[in-house]
Protein backbone atom coordinates (compact mmCIF):
# COMPACT_ATOMS: atom_id res chain seq x y z
CA UNK A 1 0.00 0.00 0.00
CA UNK A 2 1.39 3.36 -1.06
CA UNK A 3 1.36 5.83 1.80
CA UNK A 4 -0.43 9.17 1.58
CA UNK A 5 2.90 10.98 1.69
CA UNK A 6 4.44 8.85 -1.05
CA UNK A 7 1.37 9.32 -3.16
CA UNK A 8 1.68 13.08 -2.80
CA UNK A 9 5.33 12.96 -3.86
CA UNK A 10 4.32 10.69 -6.72
CA UNK A 11 1.77 13.26 -7.84
CA UNK A 12 4.37 16.01 -7.71
CA UNK A 13 6.72 13.81 -9.71
CA UNK A 14 4.12 13.20 -12.40
CA UNK A 15 3.17 16.89 -12.36
CA UNK A 16 6.82 17.84 -12.83
CA UNK A 17 6.94 19.80 -9.58
CA UNK A 18 10.02 18.27 -7.98
CA UNK A 19 13.43 19.81 -8.11
CA UNK A 20 16.39 17.76 -9.32
CA UNK A 21 17.34 16.61 -5.83
CA UNK A 22 13.80 15.56 -4.84
CA UNK A 23 13.39 13.86 -8.17
CA UNK A 24 16.54 11.80 -7.77
CA UNK A 25 15.52 10.78 -4.24
CA UNK A 26 12.09 9.75 -5.43
CA UNK A 27 13.48 7.74 -8.32
CA UNK A 28 15.74 5.90 -5.91
CA UNK A 29 12.76 5.07 -3.73
CA UNK A 30 10.85 4.01 -6.81
CA UNK A 31 13.52 1.53 -7.87
CA UNK A 32 12.93 -0.58 -4.77
CA UNK A 33 9.17 -0.37 -4.54
CA UNK A 34 7.02 -2.28 -7.03
CA UNK A 35 3.78 -0.96 -5.59
CA UNK A 36 4.98 2.55 -6.10
CA UNK A 37 5.99 1.66 -9.65
CA UNK A 38 2.51 0.38 -10.38
CA UNK A 39 0.93 3.48 -8.89
CA UNK A 40 3.27 5.61 -10.97
CA UNK A 41 2.24 3.81 -14.16
CA UNK A 42 -1.43 4.56 -13.49
CA UNK A 43 -0.75 8.16 -12.52
CA UNK A 44 1.30 8.73 -15.64
CA UNK A 45 -1.51 7.37 -17.75
CA UNK A 46 -3.97 9.72 -16.04
CA UNK A 47 -1.72 12.75 -16.37
CA UNK A 48 -1.05 11.76 -19.97
CA UNK A 49 -4.78 11.61 -20.61
CA UNK A 50 -5.26 15.07 -19.12
CA UNK A 51 -2.45 16.48 -21.24
CA UNK A 52 -3.86 14.89 -24.32
CA UNK A 53 -7.31 16.26 -23.58
CA UNK A 54 -5.95 19.77 -23.05
CA UNK A 55 -3.88 19.60 -26.23
CA UNK A 56 -6.99 18.53 -28.14
CA UNK A 57 -8.94 21.40 -26.59
CA UNK A 58 -6.30 23.95 -27.63
CA UNK A 59 -6.13 22.46 -31.09
CA UNK A 60 -9.87 22.73 -31.45
CA UNK A 61 -9.65 26.35 -30.38
CA UNK A 62 -7.09 27.01 -33.12
CA UNK A 63 -9.23 25.20 -35.66
CA UNK A 64 -11.95 27.75 -35.02
CA UNK A 65 -9.66 30.71 -35.64
CA UNK A 66 -10.45 32.22 -39.05
CA UNK A 67 -7.55 32.20 -41.45
CA UNK A 68 -7.46 33.06 -45.09
CA UNK A 69 -7.45 29.76 -46.90
CA UNK A 70 -6.53 31.22 -50.25
CA UNK A 71 -3.69 29.23 -51.78
CA UNK A 72 -0.37 30.87 -52.45
CA UNK A 73 0.42 31.64 -56.04
CA UNK A 74 3.91 30.72 -57.12
CA UNK A 75 3.87 33.37 -59.82
CA UNK A 76 3.25 35.98 -57.19
CA UNK A 77 6.00 34.68 -54.96
CA UNK A 78 8.45 35.48 -57.66
CA UNK A 79 7.46 39.09 -57.37
CA UNK A 80 8.39 39.50 -53.73
CA UNK A 81 11.53 41.47 -54.40
CA UNK A 82 9.72 43.61 -56.89
CA UNK A 83 6.95 44.24 -54.39
CA UNK A 84 9.38 45.40 -51.76
CA UNK A 85 11.22 47.70 -54.13
CA UNK A 86 8.17 48.96 -55.96
CA UNK A 87 6.34 49.52 -52.72
CA UNK A 88 9.04 51.88 -51.63
CA UNK A 89 8.70 53.89 -54.80
CA UNK A 90 4.91 53.80 -54.75
CA UNK A 91 4.90 54.51 -51.04
CA UNK A 92 6.77 57.71 -51.60
CA UNK A 93 4.48 58.60 -54.47
CA UNK A 94 1.40 57.87 -52.44
CA UNK A 95 2.81 59.71 -49.50
CA UNK A 96 3.10 62.83 -51.61
CA UNK A 97 -0.26 62.16 -53.21
CA UNK A 98 -2.08 61.98 -49.89
CA UNK A 99 -0.10 64.73 -48.28
CA UNK A 100 -0.07 67.34 -50.97
CA UNK A 101 -0.84 70.09 -48.48
CA UNK A 102 2.00 69.03 -46.31
CA UNK A 103 4.81 68.61 -48.76
CA UNK A 104 6.98 71.11 -46.94
CA UNK A 105 7.33 68.55 -44.12
CA UNK A 106 9.25 66.24 -46.42
CA UNK A 107 12.23 67.63 -48.26
CA UNK A 108 11.42 67.83 -51.94
CA UNK A 109 14.82 66.41 -52.70
CA UNK A 110 14.36 63.31 -50.59
CA UNK A 111 15.72 60.44 -52.58
CA UNK A 112 13.77 57.33 -53.33
CA UNK A 113 16.19 55.28 -51.31
CA UNK A 114 15.56 57.27 -48.20
CA UNK A 115 11.84 57.06 -48.54
CA UNK A 116 12.08 53.35 -49.21
CA UNK A 117 13.45 52.76 -45.76
CA UNK A 118 10.58 54.52 -44.11
CA UNK A 119 7.58 53.72 -46.19
CA UNK A 120 6.99 50.17 -47.17
CA UNK A 121 3.92 48.43 -48.35
CA UNK A 122 3.23 45.19 -46.64
CA UNK A 123 0.91 42.30 -47.22
CA UNK A 124 0.49 43.21 -50.84
CA UNK A 125 -2.09 40.56 -51.31
CA UNK A 126 -3.96 38.14 -49.09
CA UNK A 127 -2.81 35.35 -51.34
CA UNK A 128 0.73 36.08 -50.35
CA UNK A 129 2.29 35.00 -47.12
CA UNK A 130 2.52 37.41 -44.26
CA UNK A 131 6.15 36.50 -44.11
CA UNK A 132 7.83 35.37 -47.24
CA UNK A 133 10.24 32.48 -47.21
CA UNK A 134 11.77 31.10 -50.36
CA UNK A 135 10.40 27.62 -50.98
CA UNK A 136 13.76 26.09 -51.72
CA UNK A 137 15.15 27.34 -48.42
CA UNK A 138 12.40 25.46 -46.61
CA UNK A 139 13.03 22.41 -48.59
CA UNK A 140 16.77 22.51 -48.05
CA UNK A 141 16.41 23.17 -44.38
CA UNK A 142 14.08 20.25 -44.05
CA UNK A 143 16.32 17.89 -45.89
CA UNK A 144 19.87 18.88 -45.15
CA UNK A 145 20.60 21.14 -42.24
CA UNK A 146 22.07 19.80 -39.07
CA UNK A 147 19.64 20.52 -36.26
CA UNK A 148 20.60 22.50 -33.19
CA UNK A 149 18.12 22.93 -30.39
CA UNK A 150 17.13 26.31 -29.02
CA UNK A 151 17.83 26.37 -25.33
CA UNK A 152 15.03 24.91 -23.25
CA UNK A 153 15.08 24.07 -19.60
CA UNK A 154 12.69 21.19 -19.73
CA UNK A 155 13.28 17.83 -18.18
CA UNK A 156 9.96 16.32 -19.00
CA UNK A 157 9.70 12.65 -19.61
CA UNK A 158 6.45 12.42 -21.49
CA UNK A 159 6.17 12.14 -25.22
CA UNK A 160 5.50 15.77 -26.08
CA UNK A 161 9.07 16.18 -27.18
CA UNK A 162 8.67 16.70 -30.86
CA UNK A 163 11.33 19.39 -30.88
CA UNK A 164 13.79 17.59 -28.59
CA UNK A 165 17.37 18.12 -29.66
CA UNK A 166 16.60 18.29 -33.31
CA UNK A 167 15.37 21.82 -33.60
CA UNK A 168 17.23 23.74 -36.16
CA UNK A 169 18.44 27.22 -35.69
CA UNK A 170 17.15 28.65 -38.87
CA UNK A 171 15.65 32.06 -39.19
CA UNK A 172 12.90 31.87 -41.76
CA UNK A 173 12.50 35.61 -41.60
CA UNK A 174 16.12 36.62 -41.75
CA UNK A 175 16.20 37.63 -45.39
CA UNK A 176 12.83 39.02 -46.13
CA UNK A 177 10.84 39.52 -42.99
CA UNK A 178 11.06 42.67 -40.96
CA UNK A 179 7.78 42.50 -39.14
CA UNK A 180 9.29 42.13 -35.71
CA UNK A 181 11.73 44.93 -36.15
CA UNK A 182 8.99 47.04 -37.66
CA UNK A 183 6.60 46.19 -34.86
CA UNK A 184 9.20 46.91 -32.25
CA UNK A 185 9.98 50.28 -33.74
CA UNK A 186 6.47 51.22 -34.74
CA UNK A 187 6.25 53.78 -32.01
CA UNK A 188 9.58 55.45 -32.66
CA UNK A 189 9.22 55.54 -36.41
CA UNK A 190 5.81 56.90 -37.30
CA UNK A 191 6.03 55.81 -40.88
CA UNK A 192 7.41 52.37 -40.25
CA UNK A 193 5.07 49.57 -41.04
CA UNK A 194 4.16 46.26 -39.52
CA UNK A 195 3.15 43.21 -41.41
CA UNK A 196 -0.49 43.15 -40.57
CA UNK A 197 -2.53 40.20 -41.59
CA UNK A 198 -5.72 41.36 -43.18
CA UNK A 199 -8.04 38.44 -43.28
CA UNK A 200 -10.30 38.78 -46.28
CA UNK A 201 -13.43 36.80 -46.84
CA UNK A 202 -15.70 36.82 -49.82
CA UNK A 203 -19.45 36.46 -49.65
CA UNK A 204 -21.26 35.82 -52.91
CA UNK A 205 -24.56 35.00 -51.25
CA UNK A 206 -25.60 38.44 -50.11
CA UNK A 207 -28.47 39.60 -52.31
CA UNK A 208 -28.37 43.20 -51.17
CA UNK A 209 -24.68 43.78 -51.70
CA UNK A 210 -23.17 42.59 -54.94
CA UNK A 211 -19.96 44.62 -55.18
CA UNK A 212 -19.34 46.01 -51.74
CA UNK A 213 -16.97 45.71 -48.85
CA UNK A 214 -17.02 45.99 -45.10
CA UNK A 215 -14.49 45.98 -42.28
CA UNK A 216 -15.93 44.04 -39.42
CA UNK A 217 -14.25 42.50 -36.37
CA UNK A 218 -10.84 43.13 -37.87
CA UNK A 219 -11.67 41.33 -41.07
CA UNK A 220 -12.37 42.51 -44.56
CA UNK A 221 -15.53 41.14 -46.13
CA UNK A 222 -15.92 41.40 -49.87
CA UNK A 223 -19.50 41.03 -51.04
CA UNK A 224 -20.05 39.89 -54.59
CA UNK A 225 -18.85 37.21 -56.93
CA UNK A 226 -15.14 37.73 -56.53
CA UNK A 227 -13.09 35.18 -58.35
CA UNK A 228 -10.65 33.50 -56.04
CA UNK A 229 -7.03 34.57 -56.36
CA UNK A 230 -7.86 37.44 -58.63
CA UNK A 231 -8.04 40.11 -56.00
CA UNK A 232 -5.25 41.63 -54.02
CA UNK A 233 -5.21 43.87 -50.99
CA UNK A 234 -2.55 46.55 -50.92
CA UNK A 235 -1.55 48.38 -47.80
CA UNK A 236 0.51 51.52 -47.56
CA UNK A 237 1.73 53.13 -44.41
CA UNK A 238 2.60 56.78 -44.10
CA UNK A 239 2.59 59.08 -41.07
CA UNK A 240 0.85 56.51 -38.88
CA UNK A 241 -1.88 56.20 -41.46
CA UNK A 242 -2.72 53.06 -43.26
CA UNK A 243 -4.20 53.30 -46.71
CA UNK A 244 -5.60 50.22 -48.33
CA UNK A 245 -6.59 49.42 -51.85
CA UNK A 246 -8.28 46.49 -53.46
CA UNK A 247 -7.03 45.44 -56.84
CA UNK A 248 -9.51 43.41 -58.80
CA UNK A 249 -9.73 42.78 -62.52
CA UNK A 250 -7.58 45.70 -63.64
CA UNK A 251 -9.21 48.21 -61.34
CA UNK A 252 -8.19 49.69 -58.02
CA UNK A 253 -10.63 50.51 -55.24
CA UNK A 254 -9.94 52.54 -52.14
CA UNK A 255 -10.81 50.64 -48.94
CA UNK A 256 -11.92 52.80 -46.08
CA UNK A 257 -11.77 51.06 -42.71
CA UNK A 258 -12.97 53.95 -40.58
CA UNK A 259 -16.15 52.17 -39.55
CA UNK A 260 -17.87 48.85 -40.07
CA UNK A 261 -20.47 50.10 -42.56
CA UNK A 262 -20.93 48.27 -45.83
CA UNK A 263 -19.60 50.43 -48.62
CA UNK A 264 -19.80 50.09 -52.37
CA UNK A 265 -16.64 49.57 -54.37
CA UNK A 266 -15.96 52.36 -56.79
CA UNK A 267 -13.02 52.13 -59.18
CA UNK A 268 -10.32 54.77 -58.86
CA UNK A 269 -10.30 56.95 -61.98
CA UNK A 270 -7.44 59.30 -61.17
CA UNK A 271 -4.84 58.30 -63.80
CA UNK A 272 -1.92 59.53 -61.67
CA UNK A 273 -2.92 57.38 -58.72
CA UNK A 274 -3.68 54.39 -60.92
CA UNK A 275 -0.24 54.78 -62.47
CA UNK A 276 1.41 54.79 -59.06
CA UNK A 277 -0.56 51.81 -57.90
CA UNK A 278 0.35 49.97 -61.07
CA UNK A 279 3.97 50.77 -60.40
CA UNK A 280 3.73 49.34 -56.92
CA UNK A 281 2.27 46.13 -58.30
CA UNK A 282 5.23 45.82 -60.64
CA UNK A 283 3.36 46.65 -63.83
CA UNK B 1 -7.49 56.24 -40.27
CA UNK B 2 -8.04 54.68 -36.92
CA UNK B 3 -7.93 51.00 -37.72
CA UNK B 4 -5.28 49.26 -35.72
CA UNK B 5 -4.97 45.54 -35.93
CA UNK B 6 -3.34 43.19 -33.48
CA UNK B 7 -0.36 43.16 -35.77
CA UNK B 8 0.92 46.07 -33.76
CA UNK B 9 1.62 43.66 -30.90
CA UNK B 10 5.31 42.99 -30.88
CA UNK B 11 7.10 39.66 -30.38
CA UNK B 12 7.93 40.31 -26.77
CA UNK B 13 4.39 41.24 -25.89
CA UNK B 14 2.93 38.20 -27.63
CA UNK B 15 5.40 35.89 -25.92
CA UNK B 16 4.76 37.38 -22.50
CA UNK B 17 1.04 37.06 -22.96
CA UNK B 18 1.39 33.46 -24.06
CA UNK B 19 3.57 32.67 -21.05
CA UNK B 20 0.76 34.00 -18.88
CA UNK B 21 -1.69 31.66 -20.57
CA UNK B 22 -3.49 34.23 -22.71
CA UNK B 23 -5.29 32.17 -25.32
CA UNK B 24 -6.13 35.24 -27.40
CA UNK B 25 -2.41 35.83 -27.93
CA UNK B 26 -2.08 32.24 -29.15
CA UNK B 27 -4.92 32.77 -31.61
CA UNK B 28 -3.21 35.91 -32.85
CA UNK B 29 0.08 34.09 -33.26
CA UNK B 30 -1.70 31.36 -35.17
CA UNK B 31 -3.02 33.86 -37.68
CA UNK B 32 0.23 35.79 -37.87
CA UNK B 33 2.37 32.89 -39.03
CA UNK B 34 -0.26 30.74 -40.68
CA UNK B 35 0.99 31.23 -44.22
CA UNK B 36 4.64 30.83 -43.40
CA UNK B 37 4.26 27.67 -41.36
CA UNK B 38 1.75 25.90 -43.55
CA UNK B 39 3.85 26.60 -46.60
CA UNK B 40 6.67 24.59 -45.09
CA UNK B 41 4.53 21.45 -45.19
CA UNK B 42 2.79 22.22 -48.46
CA UNK B 43 6.09 22.74 -50.25
CA UNK B 44 7.36 19.46 -48.82
CA UNK B 45 4.71 17.16 -50.28
CA UNK B 46 1.99 17.82 -47.70
CA UNK B 47 -1.60 18.85 -48.20
CA UNK B 48 -3.09 22.03 -46.80
CA UNK B 49 -5.03 19.91 -44.30
CA UNK B 50 -1.81 18.24 -43.11
CA UNK B 51 -0.07 21.61 -43.01
CA UNK B 52 -2.77 23.08 -40.80
CA UNK B 53 -2.67 20.04 -38.56
CA UNK B 54 1.11 20.19 -38.13
CA UNK B 55 1.05 23.92 -37.46
CA UNK B 56 -1.66 23.55 -34.85
CA UNK B 57 0.24 20.73 -33.14
CA UNK B 58 3.41 22.82 -33.20
CA UNK B 59 1.66 25.75 -31.57
CA UNK B 60 0.26 23.49 -28.87
CA UNK B 61 3.78 22.23 -28.14
CA UNK B 62 5.02 25.82 -28.09
CA UNK B 63 2.18 26.89 -25.80
CA UNK B 64 2.89 24.07 -23.36
CA UNK B 65 6.57 24.94 -23.17
CA UNK B 66 5.89 28.63 -22.77
CA UNK B 67 3.12 28.41 -20.19
CA UNK B 68 4.97 25.88 -18.07
CA UNK B 69 8.02 28.15 -17.91
CA UNK B 70 10.15 25.54 -19.61
CA UNK B 71 11.15 27.70 -22.49
CA UNK B 72 13.92 30.24 -22.77
CA UNK B 73 13.71 31.78 -26.20
CA UNK B 74 17.08 32.34 -27.75
CA UNK B 75 15.72 32.96 -31.21
CA UNK B 76 12.64 34.56 -32.71
CA UNK B 77 9.38 32.88 -31.87
CA UNK B 78 8.76 32.22 -35.55
CA UNK B 79 12.13 30.47 -35.86
CA UNK B 80 11.34 28.28 -32.89
CA UNK B 81 7.85 27.41 -34.07
CA UNK B 82 9.15 26.81 -37.56
CA UNK B 83 11.63 24.30 -36.15
CA UNK B 84 8.89 22.50 -34.29
CA UNK B 85 6.85 22.33 -37.50
CA UNK B 86 9.85 20.93 -39.36
CA UNK B 87 10.41 18.23 -36.79
CA UNK B 88 6.76 17.31 -36.52
CA UNK B 89 6.46 17.09 -40.27
CA UNK B 90 9.63 15.03 -40.51
CA UNK B 91 8.20 12.66 -37.91
CA UNK B 92 4.91 12.47 -39.76
CA UNK B 93 6.70 11.63 -43.01
CA UNK B 94 8.65 8.91 -41.20
CA UNK B 95 5.45 7.58 -39.71
CA UNK B 96 3.79 7.46 -43.11
CA UNK B 97 6.77 5.70 -44.61
CA UNK B 98 6.86 3.18 -41.77
CA UNK B 99 3.15 2.58 -42.05
CA UNK B 100 3.38 1.98 -45.75
CA UNK B 101 6.27 -0.48 -45.23
CA UNK B 102 4.38 -2.28 -42.50
CA UNK B 103 1.35 -2.55 -44.74
CA UNK B 104 3.54 -4.06 -47.43
CA UNK B 105 5.00 -6.54 -44.94
CA UNK B 106 1.62 -7.20 -43.36
CA UNK B 107 3.18 -6.50 -39.99
CA UNK B 108 0.87 -3.80 -38.63
CA UNK B 109 0.76 -4.09 -34.86
CA UNK B 110 -1.81 -2.41 -32.69
CA UNK B 111 -1.34 -1.93 -28.99
CA UNK B 112 -4.95 -2.47 -28.06
CA UNK B 113 -4.21 -2.51 -24.34
CA UNK B 114 -2.76 1.00 -24.34
CA UNK B 115 -5.50 2.25 -26.63
CA UNK B 116 -8.13 0.81 -24.31
CA UNK B 117 -6.58 2.46 -21.26
CA UNK B 118 -6.45 5.80 -23.07
CA UNK B 119 -10.09 5.44 -24.00
CA UNK B 120 -11.05 4.74 -20.41
CA UNK B 121 -9.17 7.76 -19.12
CA UNK B 122 -10.67 10.05 -21.76
CA UNK B 123 -14.12 8.82 -20.78
CA UNK B 124 -13.42 9.44 -17.10
CA UNK B 125 -12.13 12.96 -17.81
CA UNK B 126 -15.34 13.65 -19.69
CA UNK B 127 -17.31 12.75 -16.60
CA UNK B 128 -15.69 15.55 -14.60
CA UNK B 129 -17.26 18.98 -14.30
CA UNK B 130 -15.85 21.83 -16.38
CA UNK B 131 -14.03 23.48 -13.48
CA UNK B 132 -12.47 20.19 -12.40
CA UNK B 133 -11.25 19.56 -15.94
CA UNK B 134 -9.74 23.04 -16.13
CA UNK B 135 -8.00 22.79 -12.77
CA UNK B 136 -6.42 19.46 -13.64
CA UNK B 137 -5.47 20.45 -17.19
CA UNK B 138 -3.88 23.69 -16.00
CA UNK B 139 -1.99 21.74 -13.35
CA UNK B 140 -0.70 18.91 -15.52
CA UNK B 141 -0.47 20.48 -18.96
CA UNK B 142 0.32 24.15 -18.44
CA UNK B 143 1.98 23.27 -15.11
CA UNK B 144 0.52 26.42 -13.64
CA UNK B 145 1.17 27.34 -10.05
CA UNK B 146 -1.74 27.17 -7.62
CA UNK B 147 -1.73 30.97 -7.55
CA UNK B 148 -2.11 31.15 -11.34
CA UNK B 149 -4.85 28.53 -11.29
CA UNK B 150 -6.68 30.51 -8.60
CA UNK B 151 -6.33 33.72 -10.62
CA UNK B 152 -7.37 32.13 -13.86
CA UNK B 153 -10.41 30.37 -12.47
CA UNK B 154 -11.43 33.07 -10.02
CA UNK B 155 -10.81 31.10 -6.81
CA UNK B 156 -10.48 33.08 -3.58
CA UNK B 157 -6.89 31.97 -2.92
CA UNK B 158 -4.31 29.26 -3.45
CA UNK B 159 -5.75 27.12 -0.67
CA UNK B 160 -9.05 26.96 -2.51
CA UNK B 161 -7.20 26.01 -5.70
CA UNK B 162 -5.24 23.31 -3.83
CA UNK B 163 -8.36 21.82 -2.28
CA UNK B 164 -10.17 21.89 -5.59
CA UNK B 165 -7.28 20.23 -7.34
CA UNK B 166 -7.03 17.55 -4.67
CA UNK B 167 -10.75 16.75 -4.80
CA UNK B 168 -10.90 16.73 -8.58
CA UNK B 169 -7.87 14.50 -8.86
CA UNK B 170 -9.28 12.12 -6.26
CA UNK B 171 -12.51 11.91 -8.18
CA UNK B 172 -10.68 11.19 -11.43
CA UNK B 173 -8.44 8.59 -9.78
CA UNK B 174 -11.48 6.83 -8.35
CA UNK B 175 -13.28 6.83 -11.69
CA UNK B 176 -10.23 5.45 -13.47
CA UNK B 177 -9.53 2.81 -10.83
CA UNK B 178 -13.12 1.59 -10.97
CA UNK B 179 -12.94 1.28 -14.75
CA UNK B 180 -9.47 -0.31 -14.65
CA UNK B 181 -10.54 -3.00 -12.23
CA UNK B 182 -13.56 -3.76 -14.41
CA UNK B 183 -11.18 -4.30 -17.30
CA UNK B 184 -8.59 -6.13 -15.20
CA UNK B 185 -6.03 -3.43 -15.74
CA UNK B 186 -5.09 -3.24 -12.10
CA UNK B 187 -2.66 -5.99 -11.35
Amino acid sequence: MVSEKDFETLDHYVGNRLNAHEKAAFEQQLANNTELQQALAVQEQIAGGLRKARAAELKQMLKNVPVSSLPSQPSLLGRIGLWAAAAGVAGSGLYFYFNQDDTAAVPATASTTEIKQDVTAVEPTPQEEAVQVPAETHSDALKKTEPVAPKTTTDKTEEKTAERNTIEVYDPEADTENSNAAAATAEESPRASTRSTIVAETDATNKKYNFHYQFKEGKLFLYGTFEKNLYEIMEFFADNKRTMFLYYKDNYYLLNDENDKVKSLTPIKDPALVKRLNASRGH
Amino acid sequence: MVYRSNSNMNEKEIFERICKGDEKALEFLYQKYYRMMTKLVISNSGTEEEARDIYQDALVVFWQKATSGNLVLTSKMSTYIYSICQNLWRKELDRKKRLSNEEKDGSVTLDTDTAEREKIIAKCIDQLGETCKKVLMFYYFEEMSMQDIADKLGFANTDTAKTKKYKCKKKLDDLVKAQYSEHDFLD
